[in-house]
């Protein structure tokens, strides 16, 4: 026994080391990822915000032509220590072609010693300096091609990290390019928040580890372990305020932490984030004097190689689904305005199911959408399930010819990947130019316009997603039919039993077991079926086609952001699911028991 | 007689099938036309084969470039295969070991572990979009592979521990015992002996996962806001706005996009089938 376990130890030992490793250079592709953006993103603000400033008193300077005015404005702007530069510019002819850009001129430069000459009376702008012209060009060319009134834009991938802006500023006499270049900031990162959580889990599992290797009164030294790490993740702290203190406009890394939800107001959320590390750190000597950690520590010592085997996965899971999960539901009693979340209680949840002030015939009112939900996954379970096991009684026949061509050939709506399907149908639905009401038109009706009536805007989506569904049913029945012995048909065909009456005591009976499952899950797949909704109908008409996800989805993420509201939405959807997956679990287990 | 009937009959199943089928093909047949023939709308015609054939919309679509000149298919490309290879090496590779686990051991909290593995894999992850969403924000992830590698490692991983829970409980524990004997560590069973018994359902496995990143939209079209980080289906959508309309463009961007994973799903999907539908019977 003593060799394989030693062994045991190393397996293990080396599947962690793989997991973490694999995690670890994730981790770390992911933070320079983050760091790289986070600068660029803050120096964009930055940008906009000396621009914003800059924009009216530059406007109003050039309306009443007092150019030494603009210069002084934009000496001053190039003094602040994120700019390097301001600049404007002058365009006769502001177009997005490239030749008129050789018409641009320097008007004024925030810094002197570029010597831009200023426009005096009926005097021509100066034109560039040479060495400074092609940069500017360059620079300006952006502008114009985001064809936009408000422009910003990026250095080109591998010059120097230089965020540049620019605004446009139209005046009778002409048009103004008004551009500033912000320095790059030291930005504050995220990285000590994952670096905490580094910690606190090797805190939390050093004393474990410890419980797992030795007797009694280790209780003492877990809570002195985590103690340690928490003393560590404040010098981490402190250490890191320390250093983004040097950089202008920053956050504390305590402000950081609790920035993630409060989304503003740093001081409430510090107390909660440290007040957890304290009571871990006093909990676990309690939880050690009640014994439980004792028996935690047994069970784990006990299954310690199942748990090896486990962790990666489980740590996998508890990041990317567990954590998520959590923050939505928290997010539910919050609500999102501009950047900012602000507790409210369960007013979200209230407002969603008593409709929010609108009728129950409004496609926004939370039971319309639902009753229109359960209609789309009904009807669609029922075409499904019923074309499906159609063609596959139909497939079955012994004496057919050419079965494995049809087979193959009707599953092809399944292969399509189902975004496309659903932009095709959505193609084909298209008022003047879709095939659906060409093909109308050969049988002499008149188009119609699919997606400006509840009932033509539904019925194009339950086309498309029977076309895309019925495969499924079609294989699993085929594959359950398949399994069915022929002796029990011939032995009711000796007993004089009609087809009839075959069909629905042998054959349905018997693939219950397979299609009772695959209805279950088909109903899932129905119910959320995002992409068919949200490409085809997109909820024409006024978002009646919508269904629960695509309608939480739309407040998230197309009506003003309210993530609150959406994460409450997302938290019913969930109940719900869960409910039904709860009462189905019970039928399928009814299912299978009828057959054991 | 009978042969008359039988006949009959026969021509009649024949007739429903082949009908059945030309509807089904239909669409399919109309995307491959568009893809060939000139013109931007989605007209329809009954003739499956263009009147004028020509390779400008494929052309279009591989030779698609953004204002600062950058290659956007060449680009577009790389990110959804390296997305979904990502996607699909944590997936198996976290996964891997916890099947093995749930297949082989009892330990408290397996059945809790199993139930929640199954709760994830059957809802989506459209639902914790939002909070997702919020998260990457914060953390700067958005609009980046990283992100999106972890958002559709939340669908992959569950999906993978059930594939290969399935796979790893086919197998007959004998041979692990007989490899105990012959002085095999816990860890060599399953390196040795386990993982390589199974390396069809790995394989298939793996594929599945890549051809789900490969094939996603909704999430890849949330989190990413950049041409030049869009993954494929992205892009493909992008033609089809609601402003504008490039249907030729569209239909040889699915061609290309969908045809290798189409024949990939083909060779798969047995499989499939049989994963679903007994990951969903024995929880």
């Amino acid at each position: 026994m003593a060799k394989p376990r030693l062994a045991s130890r190393r397996g293990v030992i080396l599947t962690w080391l793989l997991g973490a490793s694999l995690l670890g250079v994730f981790t770390l592709g992911a933070m320079v990822r983050q760091r790289n953006l986070v600068t660029r993103t803050a120096n964009e603000r930055v940008a906009r915000q000396r621009l914003d400033g800059l924009a009216g008193p530059v406007r109003s300077a050039l309306v009443s032509s007092d150019v030494a005015g603009v210069r002084s404005l934009l000496e001053a702007a190039a003094k602040r220590r994120d700019v390097s530069e301001a600049v404007l510019l002058q365009s006769k002819t502001l177009s997005t072609t490239l030749p008129f850009l050789r018409e641009v001129h320097l008007v004024a430069h925030g810094n002197p010693a570029m010597g831009a000459g200023p426009i005096r009376g009926d005097q021509r702008p100066a034109a560039l300096s040479p060495a400074y012209a092609k940069q500017l060009y360059d620079w300006t060319g952006r502008v114009l091609e985001s064809k936009r009134m408000d422009l910003r834009w990026r250095s080109p991938p591998g010059a120097a990290e230089r965020i540049e802006a620019g605004r446009r500023i139209s005046l009778s006499k002409g048009e103004y390019i008004l551009g500033v270049r912000v320095k790059p900031l030291i930005r504050p990162l995220a990285v000590p928040l994952l670096l905490l959580v580094g910690l606190l889990l090797v805190g939390l599992a050093v004393p474990l580890a410890n419980r797992a290797a030795t007797g009694r009164w280790q209780w003492l030294a877990s809570g002195a372990g985590l103690a340690l790490m928490a003393g560590a993740c404040g010098v981490v702290l402190a250490g890191y305020d320390a250093w983004v203190g040097r950089a202008p406009d920053t956050a504390s890394a305590a402000r950081l932490l609790t920035t993630g939800l409060s989304g503003g107001a740093p001081g409430g959320g510090v107390g909660y984030v440290w007040g957890m590390i304290t009571l871990l750190t006093l909990g676990l000597p309690v939880l050690g004097w009640r014994g439980t950690g004792h028996r935690v520590a047994c069970a784990v010592r006990e299954h310690r190689i199942a748990m090896a085997y486990i962790v990666p996965a489980a740590l996998g899971m508890i990041v990317l689904v567990l954590v998520p999960f959590a923050v939505g539901i928290v997010l539910g009693f919050f609500n999102h305005c501009e950047g900012r979340f602000e507790y409210v209680g369960l007013a979200n949840f209230t407002d969603i199911l008593s409709g929010g002030g609108t009728s129950v015939t409004d496609p926004l009112n939370f039971w319309f959408t639902l009753g229109v939900t359960l209609l789309w996954t009904s009807l669609n379970v029922v075409l499904h399930v019923s074309i499906g096991l159609g063609l596959a009684l139909l497939l079955k026949d012994p004496l057919l010819k050419g079965k494995g061509v049809y087979r193959v050939l009707l599953i092809l709506p399944w292969a399509v990947p189902n975004y496309i399907t659903a932009l095709m149908w959505k193609g084909m639905f298209h008022q003047q130019f879709g095939a659906v009401n060409q093909l109308l038109g050969v049988f002499g009706f008149d188009k119609v316009s699919w997606f400006s009536h509840f009932w033509t805007s539904f019925t194009a989506n339950v086309v498309t997603n029977t076309w895309l569904g019925f495969p499924f049913m079609m294989v699993v029945t085929l594959g359950a039919l398949q399994s069915i012995p022929q002796d029990l048909y011939e032995a009711a065909e000796v007993d004089g039993a009609s087809k009839w009456y075959q069909f629905s005591r042998i054959t349905l009976p018997l693939l219950r077991p397979a299609l009772v499952p695959a209805v279950i899950l088909g109903a899932i797949w129905t119910f959320n079926m995002f992409n068919v909704i949200y490409l085809v109908s997109a909820g024409e008409p006024a978002g009646s086609t919508d269904i629960l996800i695509t309608e939480a989805y739309r407040w998230a993420f197309i009506r003003h952001e309210r993530y609150g509201l959406a994460a409450a939405y997302a938290t019913l959807i969930f109940l719900i699911l869960l409910a039904y997956s709860l009462l189905t679990n019970r039928v399928a287990k009814g299912a299978e028991g009828t057959f054991e | 007689m009978i042969g008359r009937r039988s006949r009959v009959r026969s021509v009649v199943i024949h007739a429903v099938l082949i009908t059945v089928t030309v509807v089904t093909l239909f669409p399919v047949a109309l995307v491959v036309r568009k893809s060939l023939s000139p013109g931007n709308d989605f007209r329809l015609s009954l003739n499956p084969i263009p009147e004028k054939a020509t390779t400008q919309h494929y052309e279009t679509v591989l030779e698609a470039r953004d204002f600062s000149g950058r290659w956007l298919f060449g680009r577009q490309l790389w990110n959804s295969f390296v997305v979904a290879l990502l996607t699909t090496i944590l997936g198996v590779f976290l996964a891997s070991t916890a099947a093995y686990a749930f297949s082989r051991f009892r330990f408290p909290g397996r059945r809790f572990g199993m139930m929640i593995f199954l709760v994830v894999q059957m809802f989506p992850a459209t639902l914790i979009m939002i909070p997702l969403y919020v998260i990457l924000d914060k953390l700067g992830l958005l609009d980046s592979v990283a992100g999106l590698v972890l958002v559709y490692s939340t669908t992959a991983i569950p999906f993978c521990v059930f594939m290969l829970k399935g796979y790893f409980d086919t197998i007959p524990r004998d041979l692990e015992e007989a490899a105990w004997i012959d002085g095999a560590s816990r860890f060599g069973m399953f390196w040795r002996v386990v993982l390589p018994l199974s390396k069809p359902a790995l394989a298939v496995t793996a594929l599945f996962s890549f051809m789900t990143a490969w094939n996603e939209y909704i999430l890849a079209e949330t989190f990413l806001n950049n041409e030049a980080s869009y993954t494929l289906p992205v892009m493909l959508k992008h033609y089809v706005g609601d402003k504008s309309a490039d249907w030729g463009a569209f239909a040889a961007g699915a061609i290309l996009v969908s045809v290798p994973v189409m024949g990939l799903f083909y060779i798969l999907q047995k499989a499939l089938v049989s994963g679903l539908t007994a990951g969903g019977v024995k929880g």
